[in-house]
């Protein structure tokens, strides 16, 4: 049973200017997360939801603390070798590349044939909802069906999600 | 709408061509003319022998282009190569005291060429880099460079770290980051700076004499003992000549990144036929 396990895990962010807010800090947190787990984080604004998210991405680097998946410690594996997936808050979906080559692109970074990855592409499309759309821009879609593009490109490469 | 934009396009149209297309025509005119004397207004007789010699008669005409090519293109290389990483340090990373450092690279801008070439010029004599291809392309750099950090900047500076992030969570390494993700942003950035840089080589005249010694011929080497006394016939033509490869060392550049948009488009296209 693989567990995600964060332990102490601690972030300051530098001074600011005196008179505006005093620097953020996010204070030691400890969580353990079951594999299949529905887990949900919640806070109101600026308390460091997405900071935790990040700091377990690897997106930000943790001033203390450790976070172990199973038996491993990640803690200083850099974000793209984590093998997490992370739907952001926005879309984020590549402007020069058509839906299906952004859905396709983490199974590229894979080394999946194309062929393969177009196919599988395709098939989380039509999970999302989004059928026919693979050859449109970004630009192209709406915001709710960039979003579902968006996660479509992060459920596709059969990684953790979070 | 319509109609706030006819005076604005006619003055431009207007500006256009007095300042660009009509001193043309009396360089077209004197290239062809012979014996072209004071106060007459037009040429009294007209001869092809200016072109004749530039063209022909003087082999070293087409080596000066060639190598005055070879210096843009090696120059603007050498730039980009160099900018991409500058631009990427002076917009993403907090440096203390990088306005000295933006300073020391946009410095050649403000401070007259000659100033820093009589330095260079006694360095490169001691390590022997003087009358050579190579050390005439270093000393290109300090005047173009600016240029391509500028493009570059402004082109990092709209990229949000967002972007990469995303890339990084799908898997991509440092290089599939920077190729996928960070190039196509940066291109017309790139392109931009590129043609300056291309277009500044191309007419460097006092640093590529000093350094050159006189030994790198680019174009501009050639052309300027006619302008400054000698037959204004022959310095017409090769004027033309300049303007010429000028326009043609931009279309190629403007072709290039055309095709490279063009490339991606046929891929995308590609894949539609096929399924």
């Amino acid at each position: 049973m693989n567990q995600l396990r964060i332990t102490q895990l601690e972030k300051k962010f530098g001074e600011r200017k005196k008179e505006e807010n005093p620097a953020f800090s996010l204070k030691p947190v400890h969580l353990t997360i079951e594999e299949g787990e529905f887990f949900s984080l919640l806070g109101p604004s600026g308390c460091g939801k997405t900071t935790l998210l990040k700091l377990l991405a690897g997106l930000e680097q943790a001033d203390n603390g450790e976070v172990w998946v199973g038996e491993a410690n990640i803690t200083n594996v850099p974000s793209e070798a984590r093998n997490f997936a992370m739907v952001f808050q926005q879309p984020l979906l590549f402007p020069h590349m058509n839906v299906e080559d952004n859905i396709a692109f983490g199974l590229k970074m894979k080394r999946v044939k194309r062929a393969e990855r177009i196919e599988r592409a395709l098939e989380m499309l039509g999970h999302v909802g989004l059928k026919g759309y693979g050859k449109r821009f970004p630009n192209e879609l709406s915001g709710g069906q960039q979003q579902r593009a968006a996660l479509a490109r992060a459920l596709v490469s059969d990684r953790a999600s979070y | 709408m319509k109609k706030n934009y006819l005076p604005a396009k006619a003055f431009l149209f207007l500006f256009l061509l007095m300042f660009i297309f009509l001193p043309f025509i009396p360089l077209v005119l004197t290239s062809f003319s012979y014996n072209w004397i004071w106060p007459n207004a037009m040429p009294e007789s007209f001869s092809l022998s200016a072109w004749d010699y530039v063209l022909f008669d003087n082999s070293s005409t087409w080596q000066a282009i060639g190598v005055s090519l070879l210096i843009a293109f090696i120059v603007t290389a050498v730039n980009i190569i160099l900018a991409v990483p500058a631009a990427n340090a002076f917009v993403r990373y907090p440096l203390r005291g990088k306005w000295l450092f933006e300073a020391i690279i946009f410095a050649p801008i403000v401070i007259p060429p000659f100033v820093a070439v009589m330095g260079i010029h006694l360095t490169f004599l001691r390590i022997g880099l003087t009358e050579t291809i190579f050390g005439v392309v270093l000393a290109h750099i300090s005047p173009t460079l600016p240029y391509v950090v500028r493009a570059a900047i402004t082109s990092y500076s709209t990229l949000s770290v967002d972007w990469e992030n995303q890339a990084r969570m799908l898997g991509a390494g440092p290089f599939s980051r920077f190729y996928h993700v960070v190039l196509p942003h940066l291109m017309p950035g790139i392109a931009a700076g590129a043609s300056l840089s291309i277009l500044i080589s191309l007419s460097q005249y006092l640093i590529t004499f000093i350094i050159g010694s006189g030994q790198v011929m680019t174009l501009p080497i050639l052309l300027f003992p006619f302008i400054s006394g000698g037959d204004p016939a022959i310095a017409s033509s090769y004027s033309l000549l300049f303007a010429g490869m000028a326009i043609v060392a931009l279309l190629i550049l403007d072709l290039a990144l055309k095709r490279y948009y063009k490339k991606k488009q046929a891929a995308a296209a590609i894949k539609g036929v096929r399924e």
